[in-house]
Order: C-alpha cells, then sequence, then structure tokens
C-alpha cells in the first residue's frame, strides 16, 4: 500500500483554515493532495502554509453566494485543474432555543451549512462528472440523525446535508462520483473544546458509549478513507462517527 | 503501511468470498490472522495468506459451544485477539411462504447465533485487555428486503440489532462493536447465484452500476479495524453503490 495514495490528486477542502477542515486538509496534504483550501478566515494561508507538501493554493470566498461560488470553481479548475476530491467541512452554529431563535441566524446557518454545501458540490460536480471520476464528502453531525437541544438550524441544516448527499449520490453514481456524508459526535476542535467544556460536557460524554469526544484526526481518518480510490462502492451514505451516541 | 503489526485478528468465513479477502486485507496490513471455517478449503486458504504465523481452525458455528472452543484456542496458541470480523454466512433463497422450518433455522444458528457466541466470547477476552475491534458482516438486505430472502434479510437486520447493543456494552471498555453492510458482492458463489438477467438486473438497480468486489468490502474493514476508528462505534456501514438509499 503505497504511503501517498493521494500523490496527483487535487482536494478542495472549504473550511479549512481550522477544526475539523484543517485537520482534513492535513490528513489529505501528508498523503501526497495537493489542497485547494475554501475559507472566510485571514488565518487560511498559514494554516495552508504549515501543511505538508507543496502545491497547496488558498481561496477566499463566502460559499453562502453561489456567485463566489462560482468564481472559486473557475479559479481552482485554471489555477490548479479538475479536482477529484471535495470534502465540505464549512460550517456554523448559532444555539438558540428554538423560540428564541432568530431569522439571521437561522438563515446563516441554512445558507453556510446547506447551501453553501450544494453551490460547491455542484460547482465541483459538474468538473468532476465531466471527468469521470470524482469523491465528494459532506461533513453533517450525529445532529442529522438526533435532536440536540438548542440546535435547531444546526440540526435542520445537517439533516438537509443528508438527504442532499443521497439524490447527489444516485444522479453522480453512473458517472463514478461518490458522494457521502460523514456525521460526528462532538469534536475536540478549539471551538468544540469551549462550547463543550464542564458539567455540560461531561453529561454529554456520559451519554456516548465510548465515554469521550471525537478527535479531529479521527474524523480526517474516516473522511481519508470515503475519498480513497478504493471506496468505490459506498456511496450515499452517511458514515457516522459518534462512539455509538446515536445507536443508543 | 503495517499498521496492524503484532495484532491478532479472527476472521471467520475465512475459507472464501468475503472472509477470505478480508483475511488477506488484514494479513498484508501485519496482522496475524487466525482463519475459522468448516471445511478444508479454510486450510487451504490460510496458507496462501501473506506472511506468517496465521492459523487455520475448523469449526461449525452453528454449534453453540464452538465459539469458545475457537477462541480458547487462539489465546493459548496465539494470544488475544484485538479483531474479530465475523463473516461467516449462509443463505437460503425462497419465497416466504415456502420456507422449511430447517432452513430458518439454519441460517438464524449461523449468521445470527454463531456471530452473537463469537463476539461474546472474544469480547470477553478483549475487555479484560481494554481494546478490541469487532466487525459483523451486514448486508443491504439488513436495510432493505429483497424478494426471496426472508430468512437472510431477517438474519441479517438482526446482526444489525445486536451490533448496536453489543457497541452500547462494551463501548466503554474501549471495544468497538459494527455492522459492515455490501451490496451483492462478486464472490465465485455471489457471480454464480446473480448471473445471467436475474444479476444484471440487480445491477441496473444500482447506482453505481455494478456489484461490489470482495476487496472493497475488505478495505473498509480494514479502515473500520484500525486503531484510528476508535470512535466508530454501533455504526451500520454501507457499501451498496447506493443501492439502499434510492
Amino acid at each position: 500500500m503505497s504511503e501517498q495514495p493521494f500523490a496527483g490528486s487535487i482536494a478542495v477542502v472549504t473550511g479549512a483554515a481550522s477544526g475539523i477542515g484543517a485537520a482534513i486538509a492535513e490528513h489529505l496534504a501528508a498523503k501526497g493532495a495537493r489542497i485547494a483550501g475554501v475559507d472566510v478566515s485571514p488565518s487560511l494561508e498559514d494554516a495552508l502554509g504549515a501543511l505538508p507538501g507543496s502545491g497547496h493554493h488558498g481561496f477566499r470566498a463566502d460559499l453562502s453566494d453561489p456567485a463566489e461560488v462560482g468564481k472559486v470553481t473557475d479559479d481552482i479548475a485554471s489555477g490548479l485543474g479538475t479536482p477529484q476530491i471535495l470534502v465540505n467541512s464549512a460550517g456554523v452554529v448559532f444555539l438558540d432555543p428554538a423560540t428564541e431563535l432568530s431569522a439571521g441566524d437561522w438563515k446563516k446557518t441554512i445558507d453556510i451549512n446547506l447551501s453553501g454545501s450544494f453551490y460547491m458540490a455542484q460547482a465541483i460536480g459538474r468538473l468532476m462528472t465531466d471527468a469521470g471520476y470524482g469523491r465528494i464528502v459532506n461533513l453533517a453531525s450525529q445532529g442529522a440523525v438526533v435532536g440536540l437541544d438548542q440546535h435547531a438550524a444546526y440540526c435542520a441544516s445537517k439533516a438537509g446535508i443528508v438527504g442532499l448527499t443521497r439524490v447527489l449520490s444516485l444522479e453522480w453514481a453512473p458517472k463514478g462520483v461518490t458522494v457521502n456524508a460523514v456525521s460526528p459526535t462532538i469534536v475536540e476542535t478549539p471551538l468544540g473544546k469551549k462550547a463543550w467544556a464542564g458539567e455540560k460536557g461531561e453529561a454529554a460524554k456520559r451519554q456516548i458509549p465510548a465515554g469521550r469526544f471525537a478527535q479531529p484526526e479521527e474524523v480526517a481518518a474516516m473522511v481519508g478513507y470515503l475519498v480513497s480510490e478504493e471506496a468505490a462502492m459506498v456511496t450515499g451514505t452517511n458514515m457516522v462517527i459518534d462512539g455509538g451516541y446515536t445507536s443508543v | 503501511m503495517n499498521s496492524l503489526d503484532g495484532s491478532i485478528a479472527i476472521v471467520t468465513g475465512a475459507g472464501r468470498g468475503i472472509g477470505f479477502a478480508v483475511a488477506r486485507d488484514l494479513a498484508s496490513r501485519g496482522a496475524c490472522v487466525v482463519g475459522v471455517g468448516s471445511s478444508r478449503q479454510v486450510e487451504d486458504s490460510v496458507a496462501r495468506l501473506p506472511g506468517s504465523d496465521h492459523l487455520a481452525v475448523r469449526a461449525d458455528l452453528s454449534d453453540q459451544d464452538a465459539a469458545r472452543h475457537v477462541v480458547d484456542r487462539v489465546v493459548t496458541e496465539r494470544g488475544t485477539p484485538q479483531i474479530l470480523v465475523n463473516s461467516a454466512g449462509i443463505s437460503k433463497v425462497g419465497p416466504a411462504s415456502e420456507v422449511p422450518s430447517e432452513d430458518w433455522r439454519a441460517v438464524m444458528d449461523v449468521n445470527l447465533g454463531g456471530t452473537f457466541f463469537m463476539a461474546r466470547e472474544a469480547a470477553r477476552t478483549m475487555i479484560e485487555a481494554g481494546y478490541g475491534r469487532i466487525v459483523n458482516l451486514g448486508s443491504q438486505a439488513g436495510v432493505v428486503g429483497l424478494e426471496d430472502h426472508a430468512t437472510y434479510c431477517a438474519s441479517k437486520a438482526a446482526v444489525s440489532g445486536l451490533t448496536r447493543v453489543l457497541a452500547a456494552e462494551w463501548g466503554p471498555q474501549g471495544i468497538t462493536v459494527n455492522t459492515v453492510s455490501p451490496t451483492i458482492v462478486a464472490t465465485d458463489m455471489g457471480a454464480m447465484a446473480w448471473s445471467g438477467a436475474k444479476g444484471d438486473d440487480a445491477r441496473s438497480r444500482i447506482p453505481a452500476g455494478r456489484f461490489a468486489d470482495p476487496e472493497e468490502v475488505a478495505a473498509m474493514v480494514g479502515y473500520v479495524v484500525s486503531p484510528e476508528a476508535g470512535m466508530v462505534n454501533g455504526a451500520d456501514l454501507l457499501i451498496d453503490g447506493g443501492y439502499s438509499n434510492v
């Protein structure tokens, strides 16, 4: 088995500046992929500069705007070539009881998490279906499968991603493009650690059979399997990585 | 990448088909494989695995006591297993209204009973060690109905149900338990059972337009039994080219 199974591959990773997206970019880069990192954060270039390998590029874009997604896709195609891999990892979360949730927070969540994933998949998917090969992974969440207190917009957006994933997988399977969702439990990114600190976090861990949260690198390893050539028959699935949380 | 160096992996149904592909994949990643099978074929197959120190064990897993004997022998002759892949399975096909009781029992005894007893015996040693990876072969038939497969579908859906409970009970001890559910796999048996127009029709209902190769199932199992899959637990992982989601 090659240590660099993605040598010569171009992998588009959204949300690559931090958290899960950064861990995925690192994992794929370590296995030989050139990373096209997409993010709104000014720290994107620094994050890409720290990746193993070379030839990585950063692209600033607001994924909730289809015109910006179109432009970024053009820039990636002309600057790097047709991507073999797309990982939609960019996402936001705003917590509030459903009765208090503002229309603005609802819209932002749906626009970035769900619409952004669709615009990117559509634009990059066109290139992949033309090329006859592609691996698309959409980051969903255990919140796509079960309800989480104060996560109305987030859970709706992530469940939407799972539904979208099934349709894209069906339409693009004959063209050699797989589309899957990955649904982690709480992940110990810097943001995740802060949001789930103290007794709230301990209570959440008690409900996970494995007794802990996931590490970003563990999510990246699952994504690494799904975007490999040997995962050609895995499509339309929602791969849950939650220590057993949603199965009990 | 020899990520499984030093690991001991029990694979049931290792004589042929998916089980053999899994055994070969794990052996190529450095694991010492204990192949379990009901016929002489398992000895021939284990002898063909890459690497050395593998072990072939003959057992009829429909016998409740067989699992204990198998695991005792593994522990004595090789050591505590880190990995168990329950791949042994049989299928009896026929309209539900015509299924003989013996067929129902035979399928349940191997597919469900054999899986449970092997998992139970292996887990007892894994719990002591605080680490384990158990994968049960399910099927897309555990998720959707297939005509003429009443016993098989019931047994595989039951495997997924069992998996969730074992995952909940053993998760705190460092053991993961997952189901891997393939579509029709192009093993010798699969190719024979799904040849001609019947096979073409089945393929036409799979968005990817083909059956899975045993090596593809083995690659997924290889990921799930890796140390880095510690948070994948209680999951039913489909490898069906999109069949069950349309």
